[in-house]
């Protein structure tokens, strides 16, 4: 009797330490990724496709597991108030992004207070490109979202072949159309539920977690309700973009000291998901932000 | 011909070398005579050799310290670090390539024995002095610069990724060398004369006046201080996407092909422009992406028949006789995952890092993380034999995927009798695999004992349990130093092993 409840014991350590385990690996693995895009040289192929496939495999355990992974089957998956936290999380390996997202939303969020008419398009398309970066990184199948959804103004961006992590070259025939999409982003705040669903049916292909809840967040983002709530706060009037140009690269976003402090804290108790919370703790280090922030800036500005 | 009698007298002078020492002078004088009834020379000799030594020492070879090139110094330049070493055909050249884009060719110094007749009395008498020629630096060029790609905005390192030979056709030895992007052809030759005696020139060089020539005179040829001119003969370029990991110069010695990622190209050597593709292995959707090619050879007689291995652990070999596209691959080559030892890192650790047929051309090993496989090419099913390289780093996967340790791609070499096998391990370690004993031994490169002749002591590393003495405790192993290039020259026992800066030479201590 005292054995098996001995053993029990056993095994349930052997569980927690377990997943302890697959938590510190995926935790590096989103790392990597990250910090694989900040280099000056290609990133080796055959490293990202094993971290890839790694990731695949802990996604594919944690769904067999019955982890709520989201996909595109479940678009109404998340409960609003989880949004609101979901919205919260830098995701370590796109956190570059989700910070620029966070902004560029914060900057239509505050769309009333920007006088310059041109701002808001510049948010624009910085915002499509950013949400649509891991689908025109990754794939040319990305084309039914693109022509669906605004996202198609990522493509006039550069940014899609610099932070490739696959090193590959984004296919992008529909550059040409793309800059004919100019209220883009006004749809992409509206047509909610077009776009999360698309996002999330091509991250489903993708299979990679880190971009599964990358595309739920952005399904969040773009109910205006939940985004109103936690940058409501913060004024994105005097973030021009110009500033942000490689000549001052200590210059942050506002937004970006908030935020992520923010979300650390808003999400720590979020144990399933989180890429992220332990991401922030292991992998983060100023130096390295400013770095990645100058060299996204460089890639905005260069466009 | 004249090599292998080279080769023979030279295997003969070392049989009396044993004779002299060894426990069994009447062995080797019949190996000797059966040495000189057989009427092949070279391979089959030192097969014969291997037999006498198996009966003095059980079969494995003694290596002792030869050499150690580079610097002494402890910080290390990062454009000084080895990434590839090659020997060539007949063993007298030794390439390596570095991260700074040089290539640095050693010749074996002639040994004093060849160059006149030396009684068996001689011998025997010097044979305590009388060791293999030395490696010493014969030629060293920049072969590739760093270079900008504009349209991706990234660097171009200029680090030698593989080093080939080509066979010796003429006085001139070629050679390709490559870096991520782009192959070039080399040409090293020697000048040790020049022409003099010229009238219709001046000093200068400059054209005298014809009318004032008044006799022909034929130029001299006078020797000269030995130079050794490397010039690049071909570069071809614009044909790789990803980066290349391999080259391999088909035994037609016409064609040769490199491998990226995704793709193998085949090229002509004289032709720069075109490449056929005859590898393809990139998905139309990129996001379907879950294998890359990582090592690609050529086989060393059927110039039809080439190999490749991939991350996932499988080598595909492929017939260009079948079709022009050999996406469909004629053998592959895998063992089915071990259930009990699945863990998050299978798939990393099953990526093959390195592929090298036998000399033979019979068998193929291929290098894991932690260990070689020995593959007959009639069987597909699983390797014949398995040889674990660390098997005590099983447990600490994780922190090597955290330091990115895992990903290091360690080669492997054959022996040049097929027999046995060689590869890298950390903390300057490499490892030994007698195929016919089943031994195995550790060694490291270091400068602790650089005594010629004086045997290297084999390592052991604690794999659990109590550590004995003289083991070394995985925690202790440095695992910045690591093994990652070696070669073996391609008849005798010796080896060049890269260890970061440093390059060293072994060879068997009879």
């Amino acid at each position: 009797m005292l054995g098996r409840v001995k053993r029990k014991h056993e095994e349930d350590t052997d569980l927690e330490c377990y997943t302890h385990q697959r938590q510190s690996i995926l935790n590096i693995s989103m790392c990597k990724l990250r910090t694989s895009s900040l280099r000056r040289v290609e990133p080796c192929l055959r490293r990202s496709v094993l971290i890839f496939n790694t990731l695949k495999f802990i996604e594919e355990e944690l769904r067999q597991e019955g982890v709520k992974v989201y996909d595109a089957s479940k678009p109404s998956i998340l409960p609003s108030i989880q949004c609101e936290e979901m919205a919260l999380d830098p995701i370590p390996c796109q956190d570059h992004m989700t910070h620029l997202e966070l902004s560029s939303i914060g900057n239509n969020v505050n769309k009333t207070d920007i006088e310059e008419p041109k701002t808001p398009n510049v948010a624009v398309s910085d915002t499509a490109a950013i949400v649509s970066t891991p689908s025109s990184d990754n794939s040319s199948s990305a084309a039914p979202l693109i022509l669906t959804t605004t996202s198609a103004i990522a493509l006039s961006v550069p940014v899609t072949g610099s932070t490739d992590i696959l090193g590959t070259h984004a296919v992008t025939p529909q550059r040409n159309i793309a800059s004919t999409i100019e209220n883009g982003l006004d749809k992409l705040l509206t047509v909610e539920s077009l776009s999360s669903l698309n996002l999330n049916s091509l991250f489903e292909d993708e299979n990679i977690i880190g971009s599964s809840i990358l595309s739920s967040l952005s399904s969040c983002w773009t109910s205006p309700s939940k985004v109103d709530d936690p940058l409501g706060d913060i004024d994105m009037a005097g973030c021009d973009f110009d500033l942000l140009s490689p000549a001052s690269p200590n210059v942050k976003l506002p937004v970006t000291p908030i935020t992520t402090d923010d979300l650390a804290r808003t999400f720590s108790n979020m144990d399933v998901l989180l890429p992220s919370s332990c991401g922030v703790d292991s992998c983060r280090n100023d130096l390295l932000w400013n770095d990645e922030l100058e060299n996204i800036m460089q890639v905005l500005v260069g466009m | 011909m004249v090599e292998n009698g080279e080769q023979q007298g030279f295997t003969m002078a070392h049989m009396f070398d044993n004779c002299a020492i060894g426990e069994f002078p009447g062995m080797a004088f019949t190996m000797l005579r059966q040495a000189n009834l057989t009427s092949k020379l070279g391979g089959m000799f030192n097969a014969a050799v291997n037999k006498t030594k198996s009966f003095t020492n059980g079969g494995d070879i003694q290596w002792c310290f030869s050499q150690v090139k580079g610097t002494v110094e402890e910080d290390v330049t990062e454009a000084d670090i080895i990434s590839c070493v090659e020997f060539n055909h007949d063993g007298e050249l030794l390439a390596t390539g570095d991260k700074g884009g040089r290539v640095v060719i050693f010749q074996r110094d002639e040994l004093v024995s060849t160059s006149e007749g030396w009684s068996a009395a001689d011998y025997l008498g010097k044979a305590n002095q009388t060791h293999r020629g030395e490696y010493n630096v014969y030629s060293t060029f920049q072969s590739h610069e760093p270079e900008f790609d504009y349209l991706k905005s990234l660097e171009i390192e200029e680090k030698i990724n593989k080093i080939r030979w080509l066979r010796r056709a003429n006085p001139a030895n070629f050679l390709l060398s490559t870096n991520d992007k782009t192959i070039k052809l080399w040409k090293i030759s020697e000048r040790d004369k020049r022409p003099e005696g010229f009238n219709t020139k001046d000093e200068t060089g400059m054209l005298r006046d014809p009318t004032s020539v008044k006799a022909l005179r034929v130029p001299i040829l006078k020797p000269m201080e030995l130079m050794v001119e490397a010039s690049p003969r071909r570069v071809f370029a614009n044909a790789h996407t990803y980066h290349i990991n391999s080259i391999s110069v088909n035994s037609d010695q016409e064609t040769y092909m490199s491998a990226d990622d995704l793709r193998i190209n085949l090229w002509h050597l004289e032709i720069t422009d075109q490449s056929f593709n005859i590898v393809d292995i990139k998905p139309a959707n990129m996001e379907e992406l879950n294998e890359v090619i990582t090592a690609a050879e050529f086989h060393p007689s059927m110039c039809n028949v080439f190999v490749y291995s991939s991350s996932k652990g499988s080598i595909r070999l492929c017939d260009m006789r079948s079709r022009a596209l050999c996406d469909q691959h004629t053998k592959l080559f895998e063992e089915p995952e071990d259930p009990t030892n699945r863990s998050f890192f299978s798939e990393i650790i099953s990526s093959i890092s390195d592929v090298k047929f036998s000399h033979s051309g019979r068998y193929l090993i291929s290098r894991d993380y932690l260990s070689v496989k020995v593959w007959d090419l009639n069987m597909d099913s699983k390797p014949i034999e398995t040889y674990p390289v660390h098997e005590f780093l099983r447990s600490k996967l994780c922190s090597l995927y955290e330091n990115d340790c895992i990903f290091d791609k360690f080669e492997c070499a054959w022996s040049g009798d097929d027999r046995h096998i060689m590869t890298g391990s950390y903390n300057n370690f490499f490892r030994m695999f007698d195929r016919e004993s089943k031994r195995d031994v550790t060694l490291e490169a270091s400068r602790e004992n650089m005594k010629p002749r004086t045997v290297l002591k084999p390592r052991k590393v604690c794999s659990g349990g109590k550590r004995k003495k003289d083991e070394i405790s995985v925690d202790s192993l440095d695992f910045s130093k690591k093994i990652l290039h070696a070669g073996w020259h391609p008849s005798e026992n010796v080896i060049a092993v890269a260890a970061t800066n440093n390059l060293y030479i072994f060879q068997s201590k009879d």
